[in-house]
């Protein structure tokens, strides 16, 4: 009987002791096929990756896949508008429910939420990284999150000189990746187009402060954001805002770095490897980052192969002097009876523009000619030095107004496709002709801007819909 | 309770009082086996004078002058009635209650006698599971208890199986109910990866050999299942396997044949019909302006033998199945241990060509008894099992798609193609002379991608599957002292599935523009489970049972697959991958294919889990149960939940009180409440913030891609539940009522959040929403005859129940989540059709007419191609926001379903009769609207009946080449779903006895059954019982082309030595 306690306490024991081997961390792993978000910044090597993971996000197929470009010149005059991207084309029956508006506003606020989200998580990690480390990746953020908000503004609301002190609404400013995404904190309302762009600005100069001026890579010099990259983005940003002066000062400091040159030929810049001295900042895509093919330049404007979604109007087309300039030669074919740009045929690999040398030699030019009083013989040069690139003739002008107008006309032979179409339009104060199937629209329409979502009105009281929808 | 039950204690002691007191009789209470038995109640007849014996069985009474005859009675036991006399001293030994009575029921970590349930447990026998030719024994519950209901995928063999316990108890997560093996919780869902795991679907649960299964327990309410806590939502399947049987040792040999034919198959056009029906489509539509494009459907010689080609698809796509299946089981023991071993080998055809299951099984249940007070045991099995599988539904080179669709007028084969089929260079059927092509350069196709040669896709491409199956657990059980019992228990479960995908370079799809592809998957499924409680059993003097079972389980499972392929094959020769025979590119293209991947995942659980139940004098019955379960899926701030259940129940007819009656033997109320979880389909990690991988061209990143939440939990249900088990004339006929209520709460939903807050997908998995199911389920056995030659056992189980939703997102507005043309809207039953209502074929035109939501007229004109309305002006389209209405009450479940099961012996014969019905659920025939096409393809017969004549009245409108706007989701293709269907009918003879002494066998039996011989409906699809989107919570009731389930005859034989 004493034996048979003994054997039952001991099996008794055995027992409770592998009880206690049983933790709870063991059985409640933490998660093998994703990091979870208390280690994803832990390291230096994965704040890095988790950098490179903004840029991944910047590839967002309906926005800075190159989608959001498509938009802008869907309203242009250049691209012929498709119905493969809803009725944005057609102005008249777009409604806040239409879902391309809706996807390329979701993909540009979750762009911000990963560069917001980078900036907040990074910043409790700060002492992993070495301070060049450090300025770089929030450089980085902040201009992912000033690109972003350049199309929002540009094409959700009237452009900064509607108003004359620009407090016509403009976007929400998510500057902070919400914790609580249920709460009604998050029921931004509207900032003006005025705050918006001074966040841009702010974004943008503390960006060119922090990142690095270049980088031996070519890949990187282009693909990831340097103060080339911010400043070229800033000659923008002052020429839409009318303060030239600024505009001057930011494409000297980009053409004084020597960093950045003319290609010979145009089409360069969009061929293979994509990464000429041309490039200042594109979004890099590879046939790996197109999961949906459906949505990448070359699948739109592409055609033989390619969707071809998207053919060039004859209105572009006549712009030019086809017998020379190789902007029609190089990058203009004709397919079935329609004109087809050949900046994208790479189907799903071509990178996505964001800023380029010549629209800096450009906004310069523009900037010049109008603080000048008469003709302005270096904005003169500037332009012609980009019109002699492709052999489009030598440029005569005798006024000031008609060298403002030469280089409006020089912009959108040469930008075009690449995500200016109605942009310039609103900021020149410009009525939209009547083309295709399109009626005109004079500047100042309610109609030359995109709807807020529907999914967003409905759940955020704060908001106010733009005029019209 | 308890207290209450002093009460009643001391009403009796004091009426005892008030009695005269002569005489006192002492005496003991002794089960057959002379050990005392305790808590019976010994009473005075005639009066409400009694007791109850202490723990040593023994009992003093006082009885008067005038008392006749004592009464004994208790839990389990037969009542016996003993005259009094001149005695001083009266001893019984008391029998077993009647058979039904002494059955023992398996609950969670124990089991139980009947009479003690308070809970709803129905258990099915493994004879009448392993009795159907199903290919999962969990087919086989269709209709066998209430509550319980079943429903097939499609007739393919393997194919995942709907069970819904009391109704659909989810929205977004999974409505399965847990499966548990011998203590083990047991994989359900699919095994397959490819195609989203929907090529060529499998479930684990089809891996079990049905002839090892002793009994399934089915765990209803939450006084049952609520100590299965946050799993037990969706009910708990209990599957015991057989053990071995103390003094006995039998072998025993069975074997069946049987032969499978399809329920039904469609009826198509044949190649004459086929021709008529498409050129007058294309007539109808172009005939008077383009004359060219007037008659695209012409006849072809293909195969060359001189004549027109004719197919009958159906007679190449599909074939008796023939099944063997023959398994030997030995099963006893001795004095310290018993043991169950089984091996089966299973070949089963299904009715689709190449669709077939080859299937090895053993098993091993070992128990030892080495000392009185420690006893220990194993169970193991092992399968391997090849399921040959095929693409039906959702695929354009399915059996059901283009195996119904291609045209009848061109042949399977082409001996001039090197394959011997007939092929275009595309790899798609050819369809030799016809043109089906229309004015501007379109096509007549549905697409492009129209039509394969399914025979050839068949033959040349492959879809297998092998799985292993090991399950072992192992067990121990300590009893230090009397009533006390230390019980651990480890289970493992390994299940890998081998998928093995190869498309030949000659067949469209993934074929000829991969110039061959091989795509093998491995997926890989552990899990260990470790249990370790104990029960303490005891009786109190006095009448008062006490039983707690205390204990804790772990659980962990992780999950791994992983994928290769291999394509552009140097020849046809290789089907496999294999070194140096392909490139990986792209035929002509340098770019190398990545064609890997995998996952790898784990969940786990940790547990504690208690029962406490109070029983007093065999009358009155408490029980609470508790479970505190962690789920490591469930967010960081709600991972432990605690799930209770408290359940009572009181036999009335032991109440000296209650009525005697001749007709009325028993009646026992039960009632039950608890709150129990459903966790079912919770991704592992779905509350948490993950960062992925996320690439930027060749540089490797991180970035988010899914927000967490951390307060993410267990779809909550409270269950009540309150019935009554009762047995008349002479136990010759029971009852059991129950009527249920779930109260569902939290459901998971995607609740949406702003864009502009940017996390990944707009939306985070939260507990927002709400639905009830409410019903009531009748059983009713009864033995209408017993005679030594004839008996007559028949049982009609019958359930009702309505559902109704009371929550969805209000961050949404309560909008409706919708699924195909069904919705879950708030206040309505889930599963709700939201459709236009058919308004017929206008006689004068053939146009399709519908109601627009105010209830006018929209008619589609083929001829302009615009809606009109009833005056012939034009109008809107039909609009799915404002001519879409709600079919309030008709929804895909049914309302009511049940079985019907009769058992006739005459002398050495036994017949089975089995029949099971459902019904008031309404089915989308979205398989005959899609085979009513008026694009060039084969159409339903049924397409014979279109209108052709003004003043013609009939269903089917003009046909309009390439337009199916009539041919869209509407009341059109709603039917009702209800049927009867004679499940099984099985007739056995037993060979006699004086025989077998002489053979020295134990018992034979041969049979023959017919399975599915034949239902009655009026739905006129191909069967109203099975249905591709089963196993969707609200689209459940949309059927599109599955494959019909197999009516199947077999013949068998069982010998036991």
């Amino acid at each position: 009987m004493k034996l048979k306690t003994i054997k039952i306490a001991a099996l008794a024991l055995l027992l409770s002791g592998s009880f206690a081997a049983c933790k709870k961390d063991s059985l409640f792993q933490e998660p093998t096929d994703a990091i979870s978000d208390a280690d994803a910044y832990s390291t230096a090597a994965r704040i890095d990756k988790a950098a490179i993971g903004m840029y991944d996000a910047l590839q967002n197929a309906n926005y800075f896949s190159g989608r959001i470009l498509i938009y802008a010149d869907q309203r242009g005059l250049d691209a012929t508008p498709s119905t493969y991207f809803g009725t944005m084309g057609s102005f008249t029956t777009l409604t806040s429910s239409d879902g391309t508006v809706a996807s390329a506003w979701q993909g540009a606020y979750r762009t911000i939420y990963t560069a917001n989200l980078f900036l907040k998580s990074y910043a409790a990690n700060k002492g992993l990284l070495t301070q060049a480390k450090a300025d770089q990746y929030e450089g980085e953020a902040k201009f992912i999150r000033a690109i972003c908000y350049w199309y929002l503004v540009n094409l959700w609301s009237q452009d900064y000189n509607f108003t004359a002190d620009a407090s016509h609404p403009g976007v929400p400013l998510v500057l902070d990746a919400s914790d609580e995404p249920f709460s009604s904190s998050n029921n931004l309302p509207r900032a003006t187009v005025k705050q918006v762009y001074a966040q841009m600005e702010t974004d943008l100069l503390d960006a060119e402060a922090k990142l690095p001026l270049t980088s031996s890579d070519a890949f990187t010099k282009v693909a990831r954001a340097t103060k080339g990259a911010a400043r070229a983005m800033l000659t923008r940003l002052y020429l839409y805002k009318g303060d030239y002066a600024k505009t001057v000062t930011y494409a000297d400091a980009v053409i004084n770095s020597n960093l950045y040159s003319l290609n010979a030929d145009p089409k360069t810049t969009f061929t293979d490897p994509y990464t000429s001295n041309e490039s200042i900042f594109s979004v890099a895509m590879s046939g790996g980052d197109n999961p949906n093919t459906n949505n990448s330049l070359g699948q739109h404007y592409g055609t033989n192969p390619g969707r071809g979604d998207i053919s060039v109007t004859s209105d572009y087309v006549a712009l030019m002097n086809t017998a020379t300039d190789k902007r029609y030669l190089n990058l203009i074919k004709q397919y079935q009876g329609s004109y087809w740009t050949t900046k994208y045929s790479g189907l799903t690999t071509d990178f996505v523009p964001v800023v380029r040398y010549a629209e800096v030699l450009l906004n310069k030019a523009e900037a010049l000619a109008r603080m000048a009083t008469g003709v302005d013989a270096t904005a003169l040069a500037l332009v012609q030095q980009v019109r002699s690139r492709s052999n489009g003739g030598l440029l005569v002008v005798t006024t000031k107004q008609e060298l403002i107008d030469a280089i409006i006309k020089e912009k959108r032979i040469e930008l075009a496709f690449e995500g200016f179409g109605i942009t310039e339009f609103n900021r020149l104060h410009l009525d939209l002709p009547a083309h295709g199937i399109v009626n005109a629209i004079p500047y100042g329409s309610n109609l030359r801007v995109f709807p807020l979502p529907k999914y967003d009105m409905d759940k955020n009281p704060n908001l106010v819909q733009n005029p019209g929808y | 309770m308890r207290r209450f039950l002093m009460l009643m204690l001391g009403m009796l002691l004091l009426s005892s009082q008030l009695l005269a007191q002569t005489r006192t009789i002492t005496g003991k209470v002794t089960d057959a086996s002379g050990a005392p038995i305790a808590g019976a109640s010994v009473q005075i007849k005639g009066t409400s004078v009694g007791t109850v014996t202490s723990t040593d069985g023994s009992y003093t009474i006082s009885v008067p002058a005038n008392a006749k005859s004592l009464v004994f009675s208790g839990a389990d036991l037969e009542q016996r009635e003993i005259s009094i006399g001149s005695q001083n001293s009266i001893s019984v030994s008391m029998q077993s209650n009647e058979k039904s009575m002494q059955e023992v029921v398996v609950v969670g970590y124990g089991t139980k006698s009947v009479r003690e349930v308070t809970g709803s447990i129905a258990k099915v026998g493994g004879d009448k599971i392993a009795n159907e030719p199903v290919s999962s024994f969990s087919q086989a519950l269709a209709g066998k208890t209430a509550g319980v209901q079943v429903n097939l995928s499609t007739g393919l063999l393997a194919d995942r199986t709907a069970i819904r316990i009391r109704g659909v108890n989810s929205i977004s997560s999974s409505s399965q109910p847990l499966v548990v093996i011998d203590g083990v919780p047991a994989f359900s869902g699919n095994l397959n990866g490819f195609n989203g795991g929907n090529g060529t679907r499998f479930d684990p649960l089809s891996l079990i050999n049905p002839n090892d299964i002793e009994s399934v327990e089915v765990l209803k309410d939450a006084g049952a299942a609520a100590i299965y806590g946050s799993r037990a939502s969706n009910g708990v399947l209990l599957i015991t396997t057989k053990k071995g049987k103390k003094g006995t040792m039998q072998v025993s040999f069975d074997s069946k044949t049987s032969w499978a034919t399809a329920t039904k198959l469609p009826s198509l056009l044949n190649g004459d019909e086929f021709i008529a029906i498409s050129n007058e489509k294309t007539t109808n539509r172009w005939g008077v302006s383009n004359p060219s494009f007037a008659t695209p459907a012409k006849n072809s010689d293909i195969n060359g033998d001189g004549a027109n080609d004719r197919t009958n698809w159906n007679d190449l796509l599909y074939r008796t199945g023939l099944m063997t299946d023959n398994s030997v089981a030995f099963r006893g023991g001795a004095d310290k241990i018993s043991v169950y071993g089984s091996l089966r080998y299973l070949n089963q055809e299904g009715i689709t060509l190449k669709n077939k299951i080859q299937s090895g099984q053993a098993r091993l249940n070992l128990d030892v008894t080495p000392k009185t007070w420690f006893k220990a045991g194993l169970q193991m099995t092992y399968s391997k099992t090849l399921n040959n599988g095929v693409l039906s539904d959702s695929y354009v080179t399915g059996t059901t798609v283009s195996g119904w669709m291609a045209p009848p007028t061109v042949s399977v084969y082409n001996p001039a193609n090197i394959t011997g089929y007939n092929l275009t260079s595309a790899g798609l059927l050819s369809l030799g002379n016809n043109t089906p092509l229309q004015p501007g350069g379109g096509s007549l196709l549905p697409s492009t991608a129209y039509y394969y040669n399914v025979l050839a896709a068949l033959n040349l491409n492959r879809n297998d599957n092998t799985a292993t199956d090991t399950r072992i657990n192992v067990y121990g059980e300590l009893t230090p002292i009397k009533g006390l019992k230390l019980t651990s228990r480890f289970g493992t479960v390994y299940i890998s599935n081998f998928e093995d995908q190869y498309n030949s370079p000659y067949i469209a799809g993934l074929g000829v523009p991969y110039g061959g592809l091989v795509q093998d998957q491995e997926q890989n499924n552990n899990l260990w489970n470790w249990q370790n409680y104990a029960s303490y059993d005891k009786m109190i003097g006095g009448g008062h049972k006490i039983s707690v079972t205390a204990g804790t389980e772990y659980q962990k499972r992780t999950f791994r697959y992983y994928y290769v392929g291999a394509n552009n094959f140097s020849d046809p020769f290789f089907k496999d991958i294999i070194d140096g025979a392909y490139t990986n590119t792209l035929p002509g293209s340098s770019t190398i294919l990545n064609l890997t991947g995998g996952d790898n995942s784990s969940n786990g659980f940790i547990s504690y889990f208690g029962r406490l139940g109070y029983s007093y004098a065999g009358k009155y019955f408490v029980e609470g149960s508790f479970r505190r379960d962690g789920y490591s899926a469930f967010g960081k701030k709600n991972q432990f939940g605690n799930f209770p259940g408290v359940s009572a129940g009181w036999e009335a007819t032991r109440e000296s009180f209650f009525p005697k009656t001749t007709w009325l033997d028993y009646l026992k109320i039960r009632g039950g409440w608890g709150k129990t979880g459903n966790s079912a389909g919770l991704g592992n990690y779905a509350s948490r913030t993950l960062y992925s991988g996320a690439a930027y061209t060749s540089l490797t990143g991180l970035g988010i891609s899914q927000a967490g939440n951390a307060s993410l939990q267990w779809e909550s249900s409270e269950k009540t539940n309150i019935g009554f088990d009762a047995n008349f004339l002479k136990n010759k006929v029971s009852l059991t009522a129950d009527y249920f209520s779930t109260n569902i709460n939290n459901l998971i939903l995607a609740a949406p959040i702003l864009y502009t807050v940017g996390v990944p997908g707009s939306s985070i998995s939260t507990n927002i929403g709400g639905m009830t199911n409410k019903g009531l389920e009748l059983t009713l056995n009864v033995t209408p005859v017993s005679t030594r030659d004839f008996n007559w056992t028949t049982s009609l189980n019958y359930t009702t129940i309505t559902n109704k939703v009371t929550g969805l997102v209000p961050q949404n507005g309560n909008a409706d989540i919708t699924s195909g043309v069904q919705v879950a809207s708030v206040g309505k039953a889930i599963g709700t059709y939201k459709l236009p209502v058919w308004a017929g074929v206008d006689r004068a035109t053939g146009n399709p007419m519908w109601y627009s939501g105010t209830g006018a007229i929209k008619m589609w004109d083929f001829a302009t191609q615009k809606w009109l309305d009833d005056k012939g002006q034009q109008t809107t389209a039909l609009s799915s926001t404002s001519d879409y209405v709600y079919l309030d009450g008709k929804t895909g479940l049914p309302k009511w379903y049940g079985g019907w099961d009769n058992t006739f012996t005459f002398q050495d014969f036994d017949l089975n009769v089995n029949i099971i019905y459902q019904g008031g659920n309404y089915i989308l025939n979205s398989t005959k609207a899609g085979m009513l096409t008026n694009f060039f393809s084969n159409n339903f017969s049924e397409i014979k009946n279109r209108w052709t004549t003004p003043g013609q009245i009939t269903e089917v409108p003009k046909l309009w080449a390439s337009d199916n706007t009539a041919n869209q989701s509407s009341t059109r293709f709603l039917e009702k779903g209800d049927f009867a269907r004679v499940r099984t009918i099985t007739l056995g003879y037993n060979l006699n006895r004086s025989l077998l002494n002489k053979w020295g066998l134990s018992r034979v039996r041969v049979y023959a059954q017919a399975f599915n011989p034949f239902t009655i409906t009026k739905y006129s699809g191909l069967d109203p019982d099975v249905n591709y989107n089963s196993f969707s919570n609200i689209a459940i009731g949309t059927d599109n082309r599955a494959t019909p389930p197999m009516k199947t005859m077999t013949v068998g034989v069982n010998v036991t030595f």
